[in-house]
């Protein structure tokens, strides 16, 4: 009966503070976003020449949606990222027999190209070789 | 030639037990574990060799000036290796994830309610108080950590502590799954989370593991050493000024230090201490951690989903432990079993490396409270 008491206040108490130590590192992370946020927003201010106080934060909110970081939209994220899956598709569908064989990323491909990275050392069409 | 003579030449013959004989096949067991099903094989290989030497008779690695001994002295009973693979995992993690969303901070914690209350199992058992703790940290499902409190709370209980650790650390996608159909509902498996990266500067990267070790440090100093090291290989990663170092400690220095810990640790693997029936008792209890930690999430996930007016998928609460990606995976693969299109993937990864911290801090926390 004594384990079962001493091991429940263990729990109470090792739990709590756990929890506790969490919960304030979660207050210390949310602490961190919002200087984080507060320093980009000044600085973004800063470079449209605009003051960053919430007046301005509202007008510059009403006026037009942020910028990505890319300067890209989604769309043409979007077709930027169709395109480079397309053209390696096309690439591998071009490429040797031996090399489209398998999916690349895959052990059985990068078997392939060792291979081939062997016939090309040895060169076998040279003469003598 | 004499007699004595003879003997000598076949003093291995002489000197073999049962025990010896039975830990070679548990040995043996390990290390077919590690090829054959590939279960954490880095560990358990080293761990099964290191068991298979050490119990050869008269084996000349253990004892005094052993290479095995000298090992475990040099890493072990100082608590060297296992500090120095948390500097190797920290420079592996990222901690985005859990930046983006500081509220899993406390699906971490939940996630180590199965510390204690296999704690109270072993205690129940009637293990002692070092020895049920020992025994609970296996619920933090970290290796490092299991050792780093059980050798210091219960050195006797190393082995058996650590080859449970590790077998059902990668034992995870089985275990975990069936806990978290059972306590789950299909609607509440197949809820869909939005999810919007949002951008961390570099500040932010480099000040978490300073924030993290002076919070935890101040806090519960005998964490200090598992989360300071810890936290300086993820200060390396983010910092981006050392990448000879960051390279270092999550290649070169960690696969050296797993390869010489396995080896330590299955060294203590000796017949006479380790086939005893606490052995079989760890094992069991050590399964036990891994179900009431999954449970004590998925629990904790109920309520934050009850909490967000159900827009919060409870299987993310699964993930809040220290298994780093693994419980994630798991976590996203239930999610898409009930709806193939739900992606869940990045709040689990936020409540596993939270589960990372956390397992961290009740280590720390348990050794103030035990041995403190």
């Amino acid at each position: 009966m004594d384990n079962l008491g001493f091991g429940l206040w263990l729990t109470a108490l090792g739990m709590g503070t756990v929890f506790l130590l969490l919960v304030l590192l979660m207050v210390a992370l949310r602490v961190i976003a919002w200087t984080d946020r507060r320093g980009r927003r000044a600085r973004d201010a800063a470079a449209s020449g605009t003051p960053a106080g919430p007046a301005a934060r509202g007008a510059a909110g009403d006026a037009a949606p942020a910028e990505p970081p890319s300067g890209l939209t989604d769309d043409e994220v979007a077709a930027i990222a169709i395109a480079v899956v397309t053209h390696a598709r096309v690439r591998r569908l071009q490429a040797a027999p031996a090399m489209r064989e398998h999916e690349p990323g895959s052990h059985l491909f990068a078997n392939r190209w060792v291979g081939i990275g062997r016939g090309y050392q040895q060169q076998p069409w040279r003469r003598g070789a | 030639m004499s007699g004595e003579s003879i003997d000598q030449l076949f003093a291995g013959l002489s000197n073999v037990t049962w025990q010896s004989l039975v830990m070679l096949l548990v040995g043996g067991a390990l290390i077919y574990l590690a090829i054959a099903r590939e279960y954490e094989p880095l560990l358990l290989l080293p761990i099964g060799a290191g068991a298979i030497l050490a119990n050869l008779p008269l084996s000349p690695l253990v004892g005094e000036g052993g290479m095995l001994t000298v090992l475990y002295d040099v890493g072990v009973a100082n608590e060297l290796f296992p500090l120095l693979i948390f500097v190797g995992i920290g420079a592996m993690t990222d901690f985005g994830p859990l930046l983006e969303n500081p509220k899993m901070v406390l699906l971490g914690a939940a996630g180590q309610f199965g510390i204690f209350l296999t704690l109270i199992l072993a205690l129940l058992l009637g293990f002692s108080r070092e020895e049920a703790a020992s025994i609970g940290i296996i619920g933090a499902i970290d290796g490092p950590t299991s050792i780093y409190v059980s050798g210091i709370l219960a050195p006797h209980l190393l082995a058996p502590i650590t080859v449970a650790a590790y077998s059902y650390m990668s034992l995870v996608p089985i275990i975990m799954p069936p806990v978290m159909r059972l306590l789950t509902t299909k609607r509440e498996r197949a809820i869909r989370m939005t999810y919007s990266q949002r951008p961390l500067s570099r500040r932010t990267r480099v000040l978490f593991p300073i924030v993290v070790t002076i919070v935890v440090g101040v806090l519960v100093p005998f964490a200090t050493p598992l989360i300071g090291c810890l936290m300086l290989g993820n200060l390396m990663r983010e910092s981006g000024v050392v990448e000879r170092l960051t390279h270092a400690a999550s290649n070169e220095i960690a696969n050296v230090v797993t390869l010489f810990l396995g080896l330590a640790i299955g060294s203590t693997m000796q017949g006479t201490a380790f086939l005893l029936p606490s052995t079989l008792a760890i094992l069991g209890l050590g399964l036990v951690a891994f179900v009431l930690d999954t449970a004590a999430g998925v629990l904790f996930g109920k309520l934050m989903n009850v909490v967000s007016g159900g827009r919060f998928n409870p299987l993310i609460g699964a993930a809040g432990i220290s298994a780093f990606p693994m419980a994630a995976r798991v976590v996203q693969k239930e999610a898409a079993r009930e709806d193939f299109s739900n992606f869940v993937l990045m709040h689990a990864m936020g409540a596993n490396a939270a589960g990372q911290v956390a397992s961290v801090v009740a280590g720390g926390v348990l050794l103030a409270l035990v041995a403190g």
